[in-house]
């Protein structure tokens, strides 16, 4: 499995997915699904893949312009066999103010339990 | 951005927010990708907060990245690891290392073995490297190295260098990154630690 990004001649990124038979390196198969509505970019990660038993994990990161701020994750789940998609699931992250945390205060190493 | 799973949970370590970057952690349920729990840090800045890898073991999930150093000055970013329950999200312990120098302190990988979690990245002084070991249940530092070679940053002032990934195996830790040497240019390093 390896997933990446494809950007096209306008800037418009792609989350890219593709799936090799590893013993031949033959593509199983592939995806490069569209930004879910209200977005214009879609990119993955290097680290963004994970397996289980059948099923393969990617995350991507879903933006409304391209370099634009306000990232949001986006994490889809295959069949690993087929390509299929199981799931897609997007979480806007809760409003800022309701998470607000300091760090603890003045010293080099601060572990906390 | 990482992704992880083990048992019925996915795990995502990510930069968010609506306006700004914090550092991010998500969990979905594997089998249906119903949302979890979720937990981010924000600190008042759109670039100093990111989470960039994390592992599972035994049901807990260990997350590495950065974090804005608030005690600190001019954007200081403090390496941050984190442990969560899978299960509820609950914050178990947390170590945030922002070096006795000022430092753009980053964590770039983590990796959990038989109750060991070590997080390498970059620190003080410029293009040195950091490895930490914490133990996996109480987060207590079990050991730590500071890397710094010899050439800097080398005429690149704003090079970042440094341990980028992990790996363990067999009771040793392997670790990659690059640094300057004494002839100015950037070399492929691997060290190789015992876990213990």
């Amino acid at each position: 499995m390896v997933v990446g990004t494809t950007t096209d001649i306008a800037g418009n990124s792609r989350l890219a997915v593709r799936a090799y038979v590893a013993k031949t390196g033959v593509l199983g198969w592939q995806d490069q699904p569209a930004p879910p509505p209200g977005y214009t970019q879609f990119s993955g990660a290097s680290r963004g893949v994970a397996t289980q038993g059948q099923r393969v994990f990617v995350a991507g990161t879903v933006r409304t312009a391209p370099g634009g701020i306000g990232p949001t994750c986006l994490v889809r789940s295959y069949v690993s066999g087929n390509g299929r998609l199981e799931w897609e699931s997007i979480h806007l992250p809760r409003p800022l103010v309701a998470s607000w945390r300091l760090p603890p205060l003045a010293s080099t190493s601060s572990l906390r339990r | 951005m990482a992704i992880t799973a083990a048992r019925k949970h996915v795990i995502v370590a990510a930069v968010g927010g609506a306006a700004l970057d914090d550092f991010l952690v998500q969990s979905y349920d594997a089998a249906t990708g119903h949302f979890l729990w979720e937990d981010r840090t924000f600190v008042s800045t759109a670039f100093d907060n990111e989470a960039v890898a994390v592992d599972i073991e035994a049901r807990r999930a260990f997350v590495a990245g950065w974090v804005l150093w608030l005690p600190g000055t001019s954007n200081q970013e403090a390496f941050l690891v984190r442990a969560y329950d899978t299960d509820s999200g609950i914050l178990r312990w947390e170590d945030q290392f922002p070096s006795p120098q000022i430092c753009i302190c980053n964590a770039h990988d983590v990796v959990v073995d038989h109750g060991r979690v070590i997080a390498v990245g970059h620190a003080a002084p410029p293009g040195a490297w950091i490895v930490r070991a914490h133990d996996a249940k109480r987060g207590d530092l079990l050991w730590s190295d500071n890397f710094a070679p010899v050439g800097g940053t080398g005429s690149n002032a704003f090079a970042i260098q440094g341990a980028r990934a992990v790996a363990a195996d067999g009771g040793r830790v392997f670790v990659v990154g690059s640094g300057i040497n004494a002839g100015g240019n950037a070399d492929f390093i691997v060290r190789t630690y015992d876990a213990k």
